[in-house]
């Protein structure tokens, strides 16, 4: 265990072999790419033995882990996944026994962490796992309520995260899921845009606050923050409580992908949706290829992505359960935790209509969260894909019929 | 110059137009990029992801031209291919 930088020079390519060929990742311009393995050489990288072995899906390692630092928050929203409050962080691990498991990362060649919690800067020694995963090569990127924020925060933040989103649900004077995060959330937005950093938006989307999404994109594109980035509701942890009434509607989830595009276009922001938003996506019928090619991508838990919880356990989503793996053991685990079958597993075992679904191999059947939720199978389509929801009314409809 | 078809040679100002985020990506001037490069990009990913719940994608990329993706790849690869040879390949390499 080391706390020494040992990473690769700052602003320096980072890249790792895979089956197909690379992944080369640049900090600026942000940028992630799949290379094959003749691109590859000919930006010359040696060839890898790895380029003998037969194709799969998941990567070698994880592109990208989500680290919930903390449990504790100084809020208590009611739709929180993980049950925060200002009481919670009794189990989370000190900044010593996060050090061996950010070398883990390191040896894997994770690209990219997401930090986050809880309220990540409830934790006095934030700035210390962040640049412990810089000095590892590993970019930090942060999640954020900004109630925190400090001017001194901001000065240092703007240089060591790639980017920082900040949550802001609404805009004032309107509340969403019990608290007002617009007021802080605002104002360390502009703090951090007035140090340098690149800001974002999340912007977790419910029923009560649909009608909102177009001014908060209008204020995030005034303020100039980098992109917003739509996140769907989730059941898990609070939201589970109120989750039927405060999902969104069919008419809402229907309308997400071209409210978004059209918001995007009106004002000159990226716009970003969710990875449980896929089905949403896909009920459109956009081009797949260009889906594929900018990944514009459903369930990626236990392919690309890496779940790790306040005591260092992994999953293969931060709204699924693990089963205990720790973080030490990447190497191992990745390989073989029985965490990641519900996901790797989900395209060879997908039942109707995901199975003719032209988008299968794309959207992966929705997110994993909500079908275990719904459903209480791990293996189950996403209930509220508009297709398969079609086509559980016509069974429905047919079984009436029959009987 | 414009080339969308993939060759690697790029019009890098209408490619700043279509990407105002990604610039021209340290290139400097399109003769950086008139090496035409073997092989491609399988996939592209832009910007971070800063939320540590879930992964967004930029759907904006359905706003491109017909044209775009192709010329985006290319302008992927060529900045790719300019920052390993001006950093040196072995920085970030594995062990």
């Amino acid at each position: 265990m080391s706390d020494r930088a040992s990473g690769p020079a700052p602003g320096a390519p980072r890249w790792r072999y895979e089956r197909f060929g690379a992944i080369i990742a640049l900090d600026d311009p942000p940028i992630l790419a799949h290379v094959d393995q003749e691109l590859a050489t000919d930006l010359g990288l040696p060839p890898s033995p790895l380029w003998t072995e037969p194709p799969r899906e998941a990567l070698e390692a994880p592109v990208e882990a989500h680290l919930t630092v903390t449990k504790r928050c100084n809020l208590a929203c009611t739709h929180c996944y993980q049950e925060s409050t200002p009481a919670a962080g009794a189990t989370d691990l000190p900044l010593a026994e996060w050090l061996p498991r950010l070398d883990a990362l390191a040896r894997a060649r994770v690209f990219h962490v997401a930090i986050g919690g809880g309220e990540a800067l409830t934790r006095p020694d934030l700035l210390a796992i962040a640049e412990a995963a810089r000095a590892r090569g590993i970019t930090p990127n942060l999640t954020t309520n900004g109630a925190l924020v400090t001017p001194e925060f901001a000065a240092r933040a703007a240089t060591l995260f790639g980017q920082i989103n900040v949550s802001i649900d609404a805009l004032p004077p309107r509340h969403v899921f019990g608290v007002d995060k617009a007021t802080p959330g605002m104002r360390a937005a502009a703090a951090l845009v007035g140090a340098g950093a690149r800001v974002g938006v999340n912007l977790v989307v419910a029923r009560a606050n649909f009608a909102a999404i177009g001014e908060v994109v209008a204020w995030a594109a005034a303020a100039g923050l980098v992109e917003v980035e739509l996140l769907r509701l989730k059941p898990t942890g609070r939201a589970r409580a109120r989750y039927l009434e405060e999902r969104l509607t069919r008419e809402q989830r229907e309308r997400l992908f071209p409210l978004a595009l059209e918001l995007a276009t009106r004002h000159g922001i990226p716009v970003k949706l969710d990875c449980s938003a896929a089905p949403f996506v896909a009920c459109h019928a956009p081009d797949r290829e260009r889906m594929e090619l900018f990944e514009v991508a459903g369930c990626i838990g236990g392919l690309s992505l890496l779940g790790v919880d306040e005591r260092g356990r992994t999953s293969a989503c931060s709204f699924y359960p693990g089963r205990g793996d720790d973080l030490v053991d990447l190497a191992r685990g990745w390989q073989d935790s029985a965490s990641y079958a519900p996901f790797r597993d989900y395209i060879a075992a997908a039942e109707e209509p995901c199975r003719s679904c032209a988008y299968l191999s794309t959207c992966r059947g929705g997110c994993r969260a909500v079908a275990l939720f719904l459903t209480g199978r791990e293996n189950a389509p996403d209930p509220e894909c508009p297709r398969v929801e079609d086509d559980a009314c016509a069974r429905s409809s047919a079984a009436g019929a029959i009987d | 110059m414009n080339d969308p078809t993939g060759s690697g040679l790029l019009d890098v100002a209408r490619l700043r137009a279509l990407l105002p985020g990604l610039g021209t990506a340290g290139l400097g001037s399109a003769a950086a990029s008139g090496q035409p490069l073997r092989g491609k990009v399988l996939k592209l990913k832009l910007g971070f992801n800063p939320n540590s719940s879930s992964v967004g994608t930029t759907i904006v990329v359905f706003l491109w031209t017909l044209v775009a993706s192709g010329a985006v790849l290319s302008l992927a690869a060529a900045v790719l291919a300019h920052r390993l040879s001006r950093k040196g390949r072995g920085a970030g390499a594995p062990s």
